[in-house]
């Protein structure tokens, strides 16, 4: 019971989760269809591309499992108070910073040179997220339109989570050989 | 054993004799059959075919005893077309795989050439280059062993058959996840990982980058890609039956990265390559950035030349080139002038289109030079002739000059661009290129201003550079003529092809 006073709660943790999949999954699903138009479009069939959108969906999911389980761990990890004591407000500015900076950084340049740039891109990290999290503790308003918002993406689950379900049956389908 | 030429259905000069030809399943002696594609290498900047830099002083003295064809022409200007028309023997306005990271036509994924070769040969095919990867992938079940990208390389990446059964899409969908960023998290993670593990790999050869293939974690060195294409070619001459392989390998496309030795090799040699007007469609590169590209290319085109001749000497040392052929070709070409570097372009003049072909034929000791145009559909019909199998009808190619083929004044070559068209119905936008003897007609249609439909007319012979447009001269209104109707007699032809299917 100790261990479990380490994580944070059930609607938290959602809340936090759902910042993360609004973002990733609609990150994957505009860049997608950007390729739609301009390649896939041309030579591939429907079939084919939603076959090609459910791998990404897939895709997208695990990412998004990646990032909460890195944030509870941070929560476990880290003193109490200083992160898990606001979980939603932090580890929805950690994960809107930290996303945010890689969006700013494929901006920049390509997924080729992203080691050569990754100082430039820690550097703009750092500081956005210092930023926000001292206008959280700072700011009531702030705190409040970051959590509200934490909370309104809670409808995204309900939209991307069973389009990944039905993305893993297609791979499952098209992968039975 | 000792046997003549005819009887691999070459019609080849009969002085010269095949050695230790293999003994197939079916009891037929048939020769080994290699190609080399080394990709994006333009005839343009090859020594061997009279480029002023001594950019491949081991294929001039290698060349003495091969056959070179100076006027042969990629049917693309970028892999997926040139690639394509190679393995099919099909022209792209039939085969389809037109666009960047475009397929063939599903009914034509067996009109390939590990498929009609048969088997009597042992079939292994190798690409560096991702998007050729995609073709081979089409072709796999005709394919004994198709190696992964990574095979001669010095880590392996992510792209990775993992899902058997829907490998193309699976590896179309992980392309765009972990390469171009469609995952924001995975790309990351995997860029991450892959460009700090290649920074540890020690590279004292090369001082600036390590030479790396379509994405960043195929990285390899131009020693070990070559000696691991010896190695493996050795491994095949070890069995009794004959082999046909197919190495499509990276070098010299762009990333430019020769070792330490040729690095900078052509930098400030006095060579001024001719200055020629920006063209409309072109990306806008500067003089002084394409002479620095091209330099680059140069020096790359220079370290891989001295690899094809290491290549070349220890098949010759260990008897492998005495059964037999050995083919070095490409699938396009590249380009540095009119403001464009590379080969991503809509353009089709011939430093993007022309490109190398020299055979080396077991027991020749002679060089031939053959001047008539020919184009890479016609390697299909002539492999195929050289292994004893029957060349399909569909076939769209000829057998080369030297292998039966004939001279035909009257013949063309066309070449053509369309990778902003759909696959699937008729062409919007594209260049088309047909070369006729020593004249060029090059077709815009469907860009911007008067690209919409415009014609360039050029005298190979007379302009080998093509700076002067003869389309307006009356001199040529009748050959003019001519070609246009031939071109659009065969497009209109293709086009009526795909509105019925």
């Amino acid at each position: 019971m100790a261990l479990l006073k380490r994580f944070p709660k059930r609607d938290q943790t959602i809340s936090v989760y759902a910042v993360g999949v609004a973002i990733l999954f609609s990150w994957a699903i505009i860049t997608t269809f950007n390729v739609v138009i301009n390649q896939w479009g041309l030579y591939l069939d429907i079939t084919e591309i939603f076959g090609l959108f459910a791998y990404i969906m897939a895709g997208a999911f695990v990412e998004s499992l990646l990032l909460i389980a890195s944030l509870l761990l941070f929560g476990f990890i880290l003193p109490q108070k200083l992160f898990l004591d606001k979980f939603v407000l932090r580890g929805t500015i950690l994960t809107i910073t930290f996303l945010g900076s890689i969006m700013y950084l494929y901006a920049q340049t390509t997924t080729f040179e992203v080691l050569a740039n990754i100082n430039t891109w820690g550097i703009f990290f750092a500081i956005c997220t210092v930023i926000l999290l001292l206008l959280g503790e700072v700011s009531q308003f702030v705190a409040r339109v970051v959590e509200t918002m934490a909370d309104r993406c809670i409808v995204f689950l309900y939209i991307y989570l069973p389009a990944s379900f039905i993305s893993y049956i297609i791979i499952f389908v098209r992968n039975l050989g | 054993m000792k046997l003549g030429w005819g009887i691999f259905g070459g019609g080849l000069a009969s002085n010269v004799l095949l050695k230790s030809a293999r003994i197939s399943k079916s009891g037929k002696t048939l020769p080994n059959i290699i190609v080399l594609v080394c990709d994006a290498m333009t005839a343009r900047n090859l020594s061997v075919y009279g480029y002023p830099r001594k950019t491949t002083p081991n294929l001039e003295k290698l060349g003495e005893r091969a056959f070179i064809y100076h006027k042969h022409y990629a049917n693309g200007n970028f892999t997926v077309p040139g690639a394509s028309s190679l393995l099919t023997g099909l022209k792209p306005w039939t085969h389809r795989a037109i666009n960047h990271g475009g397929i063939i036509k599903k009914e034509f994924a067996e009109h390939n050439i590990f498929r009609f070769i048969g088997d009597d040969y042992f079939k292994m095919a190798f690409s560096q280059n991702y998007w050729a990867v995609s073709l081979l992938n089409q072709f796999s079940p005709d394919i004994d062993s198709l190696l992964p990208m990574s095979e001669f390389g010095l880590i392996n990446g992510a792209i990775s058959q993992k899902f058997k059964d829907d490998s193309r899409l699976a590896d179309q969908a992980l392309v765009r996840m972990l390469y171009s960023g469609n995952s924001l998290l995975l790309s990351f993670i995997n860029s991450l990982y892959y460009q700090s593990k290649v920074n540890t790999i020690p590279s004292e050869d090369y001082p600036t980058s390590l030479p790396r293939a379509t994405f960043y974690d195929s990285v390899f060195t131009m020693k070990g890609l070559f000696d691991g294409i010896a190695d493996k070619i050795l491994e095949l001459d070890e069995h009794e039956s004959p082999f046909f392989s197919y190495f499509h390998i990276y070098p010299p496309h762009n990333p430019y990265t020769p070792d330490k030795d040729f690095m900078g090799m052509f930098d400030n040699d006095g060579y001024e390559p001719v200055v020629k007007r920006e063209h409309v469609l072109s990306i806008g590169s500067s003089q002084s950035s394409l002479n620095n590209e091209r330099n680059k290319y140069d020096a790359f085109l220079a370290n891989v030349d001295l690899e094809i001749g290491h290549l070349l000497s220890i098949l010759q040392e260990q008897g492998v080139l005495e059964h037999t052929y050995f083919i070095i070709t490409a699938d396009h070409g590249e380009m540095f002038e009119r403001g464009t570097n590379g080969h991503f372009t809509g353009l089709l003049y011939e430093p993007v289109i022309r490109i190398p072909l020299m055979i080396f034929v077991p027991g020749n000791e002679t060089r031939r030079d053959f001047l008539m145009p020919s184009s890479n559909i016609d390697l299909f019909s002539t492999i195929l002739n050289l292994a004893g199998a029957d060349i399909p009808a569909s076939n769209e190619g000829n057998l080369l000059l030297g292998f039966g083929g004939v001279e035909d004044p009257d013949r063309s070559i066309i070449t053509m661009e369309a990778k902003e068209s759909s696959a699937f119905k008729p062409f919007t936008k594209a260049t088309y290129s047909i070369v006729k003897g020593n004249y060029k007609l090059i077709y815009y249609h469907g860009y911007v201003h008067k690209y919409q439909d415009y014609f360039e007319f050029y005298d190979l012979q007379e302009d080998p550079e093509e700076i002067q447009d003869k389309y307006s001269k009356q001199k040529f209104k009748s050959i003019i003529s001519d070609m246009k109707a031939e071109l659009f007699s065969a497009m209109d032809e293709a086009n009526k092809r795909i509105a019925t299917t």
